[in-house]
Order: structure tokens, then C-alpha cells, then sequence
């Protein structure tokens, strides 16, 4: 295979960067002229700390409750971590963060399993922030559609909505970490709880959801249909009982924001 | 939009701000008496939510510009055309009335260092980083602004001064300056370089922005930092690029310590009254000798 001839200019860049990455590891600084009012390695150490510093506040930032629940030392310490194993793919800071609850699980230590649900129930509140504003689909859009075409109807939910399944008092502890007062709430471990979260409008919100509720949404969220979620309420409750809780559950999804359109 | 009487060609937005989240509801609310704002572009780089909510009801009260700080023009690896996407995507949804990025590169390798690290001033560079922006406008459609950088180091390799480098970028990639006063302050006293040779040797009839902004003094070394209020020394240095330019579209960037609006609205009045008392002396000095 031709090899290919790397520019003098990338050469540079290449040097540039390393040494921002690794400022322990610098070999060299003669490519830096020592004409300016600083030394060559004061020079370098501008974009080096500024690097770093730059991160770990993105970090602080989309992982408050962390921040509060590990304190300064030891979250800063994950931070740096994080940087130098995960240095940036992304044109946007918004995504930087984004692998910080693999990389917790990663980490030793007793607590990783509660911090790994932490992190992940912060990370899906910024993903929701921003997801797409889809159109949302009414009960007027509903009441629109005649009662015996119900049954093979297939729903799109809104881009926000995410399920998360814990096995920690995440959600309180998150609570009482992100208050102005911030209050420590011990992680405990419990039965496995099914949150919900998405964005009413431009308001991000989450809630903890029931088993039937759990499965329903799951069935059409797979591509399953209105028939599909009755047979699977008929395995828990009365036949007679089904069609109306059924529609009962789509009813509070659809006035929640949480549907987007049907297929 | 006005064009200056000093340019005929050149758009003059009057005297701005850049749009931060802190200050939303209070522009929503008090529609204070700013002329534009500019935007950070990748901050609404989003699919959707608040930031894009607010940037677009702000954007029915006010003129704007776009701000980029991602497009990696200098850098040698390949122009980054989702980004590309995505940011010609938000031109047509925000219709500014330009659209700039830094004379910088911010990563290679696939890395991005989220910082505008700056170019060697070589020919190879020139011609590379002109280029890359003249295939830039092809797909946006339209010319667009170039910023100088603040820097702390410079390199061995440099064949030429800033300031020459900068105007054979511009010319050769047919492109619009964006001059940020600030830097040329800062960079003049990191590199010991004479700010007004530097602001002097710029041709007027290709810029159309003015930055301001603070710096702070750190290990002999100025850094532009964005935190502080504009220093004494850049005052002057825009004074002097009033009297030199004439009108340009000028705004205060103000990106960490933020303070209230009111704090940058006193501010910008500071900025007016340096510009308009000049312009006021002139056309008085211009009746008196008709």
C-alpha cells in the first residue's frame, strides 16, 4: 500500500496535540519559538490546563447530583480519568459526557453500581432536554378514528421518552443531591423500579411507572399494536376489564405529550 | 440593516451582545435596547427543546449573527460535512445576517480539543486554511466571517507576521473579517507585537464585525478568558478602530462570570458612546470646514 505523506502542517498539529493531551508525556518544545513574552513550556501549558479545565467543567455541569454525591476530590479525580481515556469525538461539548456511566462501571470501587444509575438518570434528563420536537398526537387526533380500526393501531412515541430500570433509590437520591440544599440520602438497595422520562413540551419530566403500564408501553414501543397490549392485559385482569384500561393508559399517554403519531 | 456611510458595501447591525441562557427571560420579558445579538451556533445545534425555543422567539425581536467555534477551518483533517449539515441547516432556520467561525484548527486525528489552537503563519497554511473555507462557502451558499484568534504560543515555523498572514487568508479565500479586538490586544502582548500595525494593516472594506471582550493577566501571559469587563487597553485600541474603519457592527462576548443584563447593557452604552462621540466629532469637523 502507498504511503501516504503527512503535511508538514499536520505534523504540527499532530505534535500540538499530543502534547495537550498528554502535557506529562512532552518530549520537545522546540517548535515553539521562545520569542514571545513566555517560555515555550508556559506557552504549552496555557492550552494544556485550559484543555482539562475546559472538560471537567462540561462534566460538573452535566452531572451535578455526581458532583454533590462524590465531592470535589474524588469526582474531579473520575473526571480527569474520564478525559484521558475518552478524549472528544464530538464537534458539540453537549455530547462529551456521554459514556461517563460505562466508564463508572469501569471504575472499582463499592458504590459503582449506584453511581452508574445516577449518572444514567442524569444523562437521559439532558437527552430528553433537547431531543426533536415531534408533533404530538391529541385526543382529538384520536376521537377522529373510528372505535373498530383501534385495534391494529401502532403508535410512534414521542423522541424524548426513555425507560430506565434501577435497582437503587436513584431518583430520591438524585432528588435531595440537586436541591439548592442538597441533603445526603444514603444509596439503598432495592426491588427494581421502571422510571419514565420525557418532555411535556419544554418541560422535562420523570416518573416511576406500574408493571402494566411497563409492559404496555413496551409492546407498542416494539412495533406491538392496541390488540397486542389488550391480550397481554388479559393475562393480569378480567377480559371484561381490558378495553377500558387499555384505552385508559393510552388516554394518559397521549395527554402527557408522550405520543407523537400513528402508524 | 443600514449600510455604513463610511463602506457602502458593508452591513452595520449597530451594537450588540452575545445571547447567553442566563439572560433569556430577561430579553424575553424587557426587550432591552440591544441592536442584535450574536449566537454561539453550536448551542442550538440541538434537534429541539429550549434553546431552540427561546433562540427563535428571541429571534423575532432582534437582527442576528452566528457564531461558531467547531468548524475546525485550519485543521488537515477533512471538512467535517455533518457538521457542515448542521450548521447550514440553522442558517436557513435563523436567517443571521452572517455567519462566522475562527482562523484556528481544534483538532486532528478524530480528537476534538475544544479550543481554537492556532496556525502556524506559513504559506502551506495559507493556502490550505483558504482552501477549506472557499469550499466552505461553496456549500453554505454564502461568504462568511473569519475571526483572529487569541494565542499564547508561537511556532518555530512561522514565516510571516499575523497580520500578513491573516490578510493572505482573507484575500485568497474571498472571505469577510470578523476582528476581534480583544485578541489583537491579547496576542500583541503574548507575542510583543505592536497592536496598531496589526488593526492598520486590515482592509477595511472586508470587515464587518468587531468582538470585544475581558482578559485576564496569568503567568506573564495575557488570556482571553471572557470574564471580566472589557480592560482600558482595549477601549482605546477600539477607539482607535472606530476612528480607523468607521462603522462596523460591533458586540461584547462575555462567556463565564456572567452578570445581570443590565451589567453588559452599561457596559455596550460605554462601547456606543466611544464610537458615536467619535462619528459626532466628525460630522461636526466635516460642517465647520464645508
Amino acid at each position: 500500500m502507498k504511503a501516504v505523506m503527512k503535511s508538514e502542517l499536520h505534523n504540527l498539529q499532530h505534535t500540538f496535540q499530543g502534547c495537550v493531551l498528554s502535557p506529562d508525556d512532552v518530549n520537545s518544545t522546540a517548535w515553539i519559538s521562545a520569542s514571545g513574552r513566555a517560555a515555550p513550556e508556559t506557552q504549552l501549558s496555557i492550552y494544556s490546563y485550559a484543555y482539562a479545565a475546559r472538560l471537567k467543567e462540561v462534566l460538573a455541569n452535566d452531572y451535578p447530583a455526581m458532583l454533590v454525591a462524590l465531592g470535589d476530590e474524588q469526582f474531579y479525580q473520575l473526571a480527569d480519568n474520564y478525559i484521558k481515556f475518552h478524549p472528544s469525538h464530538y464537534f458539540s461539548l453537549r455530547d462529551f459526557g456521554c459514556d461517563i456511566p460505562d466508564f463508572v462501571l469501569t471504575q472499582g470501587g463499592k458504590n459503582k453500581h449506584w453511581l452508574y444509575e445516577l449518572s444514567l438518570f442524569e444523562w437521559t434528563l439532558g437527552e430528553a432536554f433537547d431531543a426533536a420536537d415531534d408533533n404530538l398526537f391529541t385526543e382529538q387526533d384520536m376521537s377522529a378514528i373510528s372505535p373498530e380500526l383501534w385495534s391494529e393501531l401502532k403508535f410512534n412515541f414521542h423522541s424524548s421518552v426513555h425507560r430506565l430500570d434501577f435497582e437503587w433509590n436513584t431518583v430520591e437520591m438524585w432528588q435531595a443531591l440537586t436541591r439548592d440544599d442538597p441533603i445526603e440520602v444514603n444509596a439503598k438497595h432495592e426491588s427494581t423500579g421502571v422510571w419514565l422520562i420525557w418532555r411535556e413540551q419544554l418541560i422535562t419530566r420523570f416518573r416511576s411507572m406500574q408493571t402494566d403500564e411497563q409492559f404496555t408501553l413496551d409492546i407498542l414501543r416494539e412495533g406491538g399494536d392496541f390488540n397486542d397490549i389488550c391480550e397481554k392485559l388479559a393475562e393480569t385482569m378480567k377480559v371484561e376489564d381490558v378495553p377500558m384500561h387499555a384505552a385508559s393508559l393510552l388516554k394518559s399517554w397521549i395527554t402527557q405529550g408522550l405520543i407523537s403519531s400513528i402508524k | 440593516m443600514d449600510t455604513n456611510e463610511n463602506n457602502k458595501n458593508r452591513p452595520y447591525l449597530g451594537y450588540g451582545l452575545g445571547l447567553r441562557k442566563e439572560h433569556y427571560d430577561t430579553v424575553l420579558a424587557e426587550r432591552p435596547a440591544v441592536d442584535w445579538f450574536e449566537i454561539i451556533s453550536e448551542n442550538y445545534m440541538v434537534d429541539g427543546g429550549k434553546p431552540l425555543d427561546y433562540l427563535m422567539r428571541i429571534r423575532e425581536h432582534y437582527p442576528m449573527v452566528m457564531h461558531g467555534v467547531s468548524m475546525s477551518i485550519g485543521s488537515t483533517e477533512p471538512l467535517n460535512f455533518d457538521y457542515l449539515k448542521q450548521l447550514k441547516a440553522l442558517i436557513q432556520r435563523v436567517e443571521p445576517a452572517w455567519f462566522s467561525d475562527h482562523l484556528c484548527w481544534t483538532g486532528v486525528d478524530g480528537v476534538n480539543l475544544h479550543d481554537l489552537m492556532p496556525l502556524p503563519y506559513t504559506e502551506e497554511a495559507i493556502q490550505h486554511v483558504a482552501d477549506r473555507i472557499s469550499r466552505v462557502q461553496d456549500y453554505i451558499g454564502r461568504q462568511m466571517l473569519i475571526e483572529n484568534v487569541s494565542s499564547y504560543v508561537s511556532y518555530t515555523d512561522s514565516q510571516m507576521s499575523e497580520w500578513e498572514f491573516l490578510n493572505a487568508v482573507i484575500e485568497r479565500a474571498d472571505c469577510l473579517l470578523l476582528l476581534d479586538i480583544n485578541n489583537i490586544y491579547v496576542s500583541s502582548y503574548n507575542h510583543n507585537f505592536d497592536p496598531y500595525t496589526y488593526l492598520t494593516a486590515m482592509p477595511s472594506e472586508r470587515v464587518y464585525q468587531f468582538h470585544l471582550a475581558g482578559h485576564t493577566h496569568e503567568d506573564n501571559l495575557i488570556i482571553d478568558t471572557h470574564d471580566h469587563p472589557i480592560a482600558d487597553p482595549v477601549f482605546e485600541l477600539y477607539a482607535a478602530a472606530v476612528k480607523h474603519f468607521g462603522r462596523v457592527s460591533t458586540m461584547i462576548e462575555r462567556d463565564d462570570n456572567i452578570p445581570p443584563l443590565s451589567e453588559l447593557l452599561l457596559e455596550l452604552e460605554q462601547v456606543r458612546h466611544i464610537a458615536e462621540d467619535y462619528f459626532k466629532d466628525e460630522s461636526s469637523h466635516e460642517i465647520r470646514t464645508a
